[in-house]
């Protein structure tokens, strides 16, 4: 018999245990005021006009499956109605208080990652992230990692000054996670740091900067934008984007668009950017039309369990992971057709006699 | 306590354990044998047979044998029925009914009392029916070998009930599911055609789909009486293919009306039978996988056709309705209903890419399509996009999820509709000239988007208008005029919003009544009492197309005419539910007047009492300067005297006070707008010059900038000028300033150069000119690209007679001296990028060609 009780207390308290892993609290004041170097986790979903919500509810949380990944955050749980009755609005009220929750949230359920100010810094949601609860578990560690790492970097960034702080700042920025409000400094540091350039940057005034510029011009005006450490590797695609569409608009050479998009594809190939690329080569320059009807629809998210999503059309194929040596696409050749190291001249640039359709437009 | 005792206890708790854990075993084998299950949802079962529904309801329904075969006519004795659509009144070969020979006389409001709370009745048994619907067994497949045979048997089934056809006997006809049933099959026959139903029945899973569908009342109501019945063959068809691979689903209520709706909608837009599968499939998997808004599960028949007739369905790249796509808005954006309203807000407004590639072009979105799957909201969502990506991304977010909405095209631009507790709003919206993507009755104005809305939503009352209607059908076909007449008053009476009723009757009308002015003249004051007390637009409409051509050349004297026409504006409160273009309505009420005096008389009479409304007056002022240009006798004195009436007309209307002053400014920047859009230079100066009178504190004082002029008169003060810019609301209100630019004193009118998008002047004669001005309304112009100048004599040949004009400060001069062009239009053009500068003054300098 007081085998039984003791295992009964042991297995509570395991459940308690996994369960206190968070801070679980009841206000989104309260988990406001509870976060920190920690970040909010929500988890929100829609209550009353979404069976799919309500089925993660109950095997995500109610079932603490999600709780391990949420170890080191306070947790939330916000319900969504559509039509709420008085009782309902009461209980969001009594949740929520004043407050709204942060702008950027596109789907329910999901488990947005919010800083002690309320601003969203990242998200698990949508149907990829959402699939399961490993995959929504991963995302989230990683998205929980990464605000803690970023929150330590700008901790030392805050006490240091000079190129030091400018240093922490571009890392804490390079990390894969939405910045905080940087407030008045943003505007201070742009010629300090190049943090200012960063947040400010602008990938159509440089596509409109580029349209009465030469190919040479333009070239030495990209190279020297990316030579400047402080834009992110997405910025660094988006300007060979631009760069390569002036050139494809103006018809520069195929080897010219192939070594310039093989070189913005391999700068992050996993990306949209990089997928981007990898279709820019099929379409542009090896000329290759894409057949939507190869993709297979799926219709049917689940069958029985909410586990079990895997074939969701529109969410399968992108792998995150930033050690999958496969592009977005699924190829896993890169060919590092790097452009030439000397400034090229007009006459590199010039256009074969088969210049692709599109490319006149 | 003793040991009985707590063996006593013991057997309790015992048994009470065993209850506990054996209650729901047993529970749910009861609740399996009552349900059959589709998929995972169980199939409805409650339903009420004829021998049910005499208990609960009346003690006197109709006996119903049953059909198990017809006598089968010999092919060519067959008398063939054609399928009916909504215009034609084909009588059958039966004798004339003496006692039906007969107009009906017209009757007042008070003359349907005990009628009306007879359908109030009858509306209170449909609504319990809802919930148990009624079905029958009495059809078995083979009746539909032939359907003419099945015909006449159901009619005459039906004329034995129906009596001596007085208004009581058919409402108490109405009152038994089992006698609407019939008259359900009868229409359904005689819609479909009798030939094309044969066609239908022969299909693999005909006999067998049209047999479920019309023993099942809820069903074939749902098919007949949900909208739009048009094209029955091929809905029957479509259907037949849905239920030839999945007939159980039509025993789940929901999943019913998918199907049928599918059909319908898929026939009426002459969509592929393999994108209905697909949208089938898309709806009736994400239904199963309870993957839809739980709204979807209440949505019944007419509801859903927003949804599951959602337009382009077909598969392929850019198309937001195909499976693909919905299934990744479906799974990637769920919100509650009020929030898809603003979810464009998840896409970045973009004219282009980051690669520069313009929206517009294929180069747009091509390279990111294998890494979204083909997906066209993912792909949008990953590159962003201009309004029509951004309305069709909130529009579809919804409809992937089960909700109603539809996309609205606007004046260069696309909007959306979006239904939010029942209550339609606009999104993306910046016009009001809303053109709603899908509609009922194929008018795309907002109007009828509400009239729907409203029509449908009185759900009962209009189910019972839409079966009155299917019964003067019916009478009318058998040549039962009186009680078809009173069937049709009634469904109108019952119904006044029935925009499909109302115009079946007015179509009976001019066939049966075409010179009975009493009756033309009784639809008209109840169009305008009823339809017309909400919905002005809709009711306008149909006295232009059906009342006043039949109505009006029997009206005999003018006062009386005048009386009518401006009795249709005196519900006038506003627009309405929006606004919408009342030239149409005047067009048609001035044109039935046949010379100047009578004109005149219906401009002070009529006219007048729009005039009075400041919504209209705008609108109204710049139909009647563009009538007396338009259709007015060339003699110019007449134009002055039409003019100056409807200016002095307009001026009684403003008052002195701030107020009066700016809703009088932007009336004229109304129209003066329209003028410009109708290049009517004689109406944008008339119109212009009254503003400046009228209001005259709203133009510059005087010019800022001064400039040297060129030799010559001010050859463009008299002409008309127009921007490149795409008006909006705020700005049409002060388009009166345009006319100022070409004042001494300026104005101001926003300049957009792009292409050949620039400044257009029309002159009032061909000139000969010594040198244009521009004033900027920057003083200091961006001088990076050049501006030029392109002549014509025609506005559509253009040629280019300046390099470039000089800038000095906020200044543009073209000195022409030398070239001395002769031209009636001049244009301004600027090379490069779009350019928006003001432009505050527009001066050509020369001299009038003699």
């Amino acid at each position: 018999m007081l085998r039984q009780i003791l295992m009964w207390s042991a297995m509570l308290l395991g459940s308690w245990a996994s369960v206190a892993q968070g801070i679980v609290v009841r206000s989104y004041a309260d988990a406001l005021s509870k976060a920190g170097e920690k970040p909010v986790v929500i988890f929100a979903y829609g209550a009353d006009y979404d069976k799919f919500s309500t089925r993660i509810h109950e095997e995500y949380i109610k079932k603490n499956k999600i709780m391990p990944a949420v170890r080191k955050c306070v947790f939330l749980v916000v319900p969504m109605y559509q039509n709420p009755t008085p009782a309902q609005q009461k209980e969001v009220e009594k949740i929520m208080g004043k407050h709204k929750l942060p702008g950027g949230i596109w789907s329910y359920p999901c488990l947005a990652v919010v800083d002690k100010d309320g601003k969203l810094r990242g998200i698990v949601q949508g149907a990829a992230d959402m699939k399961s609860v490993e995959a929504a578990s991963a995302r989230l560690n990683e998205l929980v990692e990464a605000y803690i790492t970023q929150e330590k970097l700008l901790s030392k960034a805050a006490s240091a000054s000079g190129s030091r702080k400018a240093d922490l700042l571009l890392q804490a920025s390079n990390i894969n996670i939405a910045m905080p409000d940087l407030g008045d400094n943003k505007g201070n540091m742009k010629d300090n740091i190049g943090l200012g350039a960063r947040l400010s940057f602008d990938p159509i005034a440089i596509v409109e900067k580029l349209q009465t510029m030469s190919f040479a011009e333009a070239d030495a005006y990209i190279r020297h934008m990316i030579a400047d450490g402080c834009y992110s590797r997405r910025q660094r695609q988006e300007m060979m984007a631009a760069y390569a569409g002036h050139l494809r608009r103006n018809n520069a050479s195929i080897e010219r668009l192939r070594a310039l998009y093989t070189e913005m594809r391999n700068l992050d190939p996993n990306s949209m950017y990089g997928a981007y690329a990898e279709g820019a080569i099929a379409l542009w320059v090896n000329k290759e039309s894409f057949d939507p009807s190869t993709v297979p629809v799926e219709l049917r998210r689940s069958d029985a369990d909410v586990s079990a999503v895997a074939s969701v059309p529109g969410s399968a194929s992108v792998d995150t992971s930033t050690n999958s040596t496969k592009t977005a696409l699924g190829s896993s050749s890169l060919d590092d057709e790097a452009l030439p190291e000397d400034e090229p001249t007009e006459s590199d640039f010039e256009a074969d006699s088969d210049v692709p359709e599109d490319a006149q437009e | 306590m003793s040991s009985n005792s707590i063996r006593l206890l013991v057997a309790t708790g015992l048994l009470f354990a065993l209850g506990f854990v054996a209650y729901p075993i047993i529970y749910s084998i009861r609740v399996e044998r009552n349900q059959a299950v589709v998929q995972n949802k169980p199939v409805e079962t409650d339903v009420v047979t004829r021998d049910e529904w005499i208990d609960k309801e009346v003690d006197d329904a109709p006996e119903v044998p049953k059909v198990t075969t017809v006598e089968k006519t010999p092919e060519d004795k067959r008398k063939v029925l054609n399928a009916q659509n909504d215009d034609a009144y084909t009588e059958e070969d039966v004798p004339e009914d003496p006692r039906q020979k007969k107009v009906p006389e017209t009757r007042i409001h008070a003359q349907y009392t005990t009628s009306l709370a007879h359908v109030r009745r009858i509306a209170k048994i449909l609504e319990k029916e809802e919930k148990k619907p009624y079905v029958s067994t009495d059809l078995v497949p083979g009746v539909w070998d032939d359907p003419e045979a099945l015909y006449q048997l159901l009619a005459k089934r039906v004329l034995d009930r129906l009596g001596n056809l007085d208004e009581k006997g058919i409402l108490k006809f109405m009152e038994h599911p089992v006698n609407r049933m019939d008259l359900a099959r009868i229409n359904l026959i005689r819609r479909t055609g009798s030939e094309e139903l044969r066609r239908v029945a022969a299909l693999p899973a005909g006999r067998t789909m049209l047999t479920a569908m019309a023993n099942d009342l809820r069903w074939i109501c749902g098919f007949l009486y949900s909208g739009p019945s048009v094209a029955l063959e091929e809905s029957l068809t479509n259907m037949e293919l849905i239920y030839r691979k999945h007939a159980e689903d039509f025993r789940h209520p929901v999943l019913n009306k998918v199907g049928t709706i599918a059909a319908l909608e898929f026939a009426r837009e002459n969509w592929s039978q393999e994108d209905l599968m697909a949208r089938y499939q898309y709806y009736s998997t994400s239904y199963k996988d309870d993957l839809l808004n739980s709204l979807f599960d209440t949505w019944r028949y007419w509801e859903m056709r927003w949804i599951v007739g959602c337009a382009q369905p077909q598969q392929r790249v850019g198309n937001w309705g195909e499976p693909r796509n919905l299934a990744w808005m479906r799974d990637n954006i769920r919100l509650p209903s009020a929030q898809y309203l603003g979810a464009e807000g998840q896409l970045q407004y973009r004219l282009r890419n980051v690669a520069g590639d313009s929206v517009f072009s294929s180069a747009y979105l091509a390279p990111v399509l294998p890494y979204v799957n083909g997906t066209t909201a993912w792909a949008y969502r990953e590159i962003g996009g201009v309004c029509g990506a951004l309305s069709h991304y909130a529009t579809f977010a919804a409809l992937a999820n089960g909700l109603p909405a539809t996309c609205m095209g606007e004046p260069g631009h696309c909007a959306y509709a979006m239904r939010v507790n029942g209550e339609w709003k606009r999104g993306n919206s910046i016009y009001w000239q809303h053109q709603v993507g899908k509609t009922f009755f194929r008018e795309s104005e907002w109007d009828f988007l509400i009239l729907t809305e409203n029509l449908y939503k009185d759900y009962f009352n209009t189910l019972i208008a839409d079966q009155l209607v299917a019964m003067a059908d019916f009478l009318g076909a058998r040549r039962k005029m009186t009680a078809s007449f009173n069937c049709y008053e009634l469904a109108v009476k019952v119904q006044p919003l029935n925009w499909p009723a109302l115009n079946r009757y007015a179509g009976y009308l001019k066939v049966k009544a075409p010179e009975d002015y009493d009756k033309w003249k009784r639809l008209h004051d109840y169009i305008v009492d009823g339809l017309g007390k909400k919905h002005y637009n809709a009711a306008s409409k149909l006295l232009v197309r059906k009342v006043y051509p039949n109505l009006v050349p029997m009206v005999k004297d003018r006062a009386t005419l005048n009386k009518m026409y401006s009795g249709l504006f005196k519900n006038f409160d506003g627009w309405g539910e929006n606004r919408w273009d009342i030239n149409p309505t005047l067009d048609a009420q001035i044109a039935f007047y046949d010379n100047d005096d009578d004109r005149k008389v219906y401009m002070r009479e009529v006219v007048r009492v729009l005039m009075g409304k400041p919504e209209y007056a705008g609108a109204v002022l710049t139909w009647g300067l563009n009538f007396i240009s338009r259709e007015l006798s060339a003699d110019e004195k007449v134009q002055d005297e039409f003019t100056d009436m409807l200016v002095r007309m307009m001026g009684s209307h403003t008052g002195r006070t701030k107020k009066d002053m700016d809703e009088t400014w932007a009336t004229l920047g109304e129209a003066i707008n329209a003028a410009t859009k109708n290049k009517d230079r004689r109406v944008f100066q008339a119109v212009g010059k009254l503003a400046y009178r009228k209001c005259k504190a709203k133009f510059p004082g005087k010019m800022q900038q001064r400039f040297r002029p060129f030799p010559g008169r001010v050859v463009s003060e008299t002409g008309l000028i127009d921007t490149a810019t795409t008006l909006g609301a705020g700005q049409v209100a002060t388009s009166c300033l345009h006319w100022g630019v070409l004042q001494r004193n300026g104005g101001m009118m926003p300049g957009k150069f792009e292409g050949k998008a620039g400044v257009t002047l029309m002159l009032e004669k061909k000139s000969e000119i010594s040198g244009v001005v521009c004033v900027s309304a920057e003083n200091q112009l961006k001088n990076n690209r050049p501006f030029y100048l392109e002549v014509s004599s025609d506005g559509q040949n253009w040629t280019r007679v300046k390099g470039n004009g000089s800038i000095e400060g906020g200044i543009i001069r073209f000195d022409l001296r030398k070239e001395k062009p002769v031209c009636s239009y001049i244009r301004m053009l600027r090379e490069g990028d779009k350019y928006e500068p003001g432009i505050v003054g527009f001066y050509a300098y020369g001299k009038f060609e003699r």
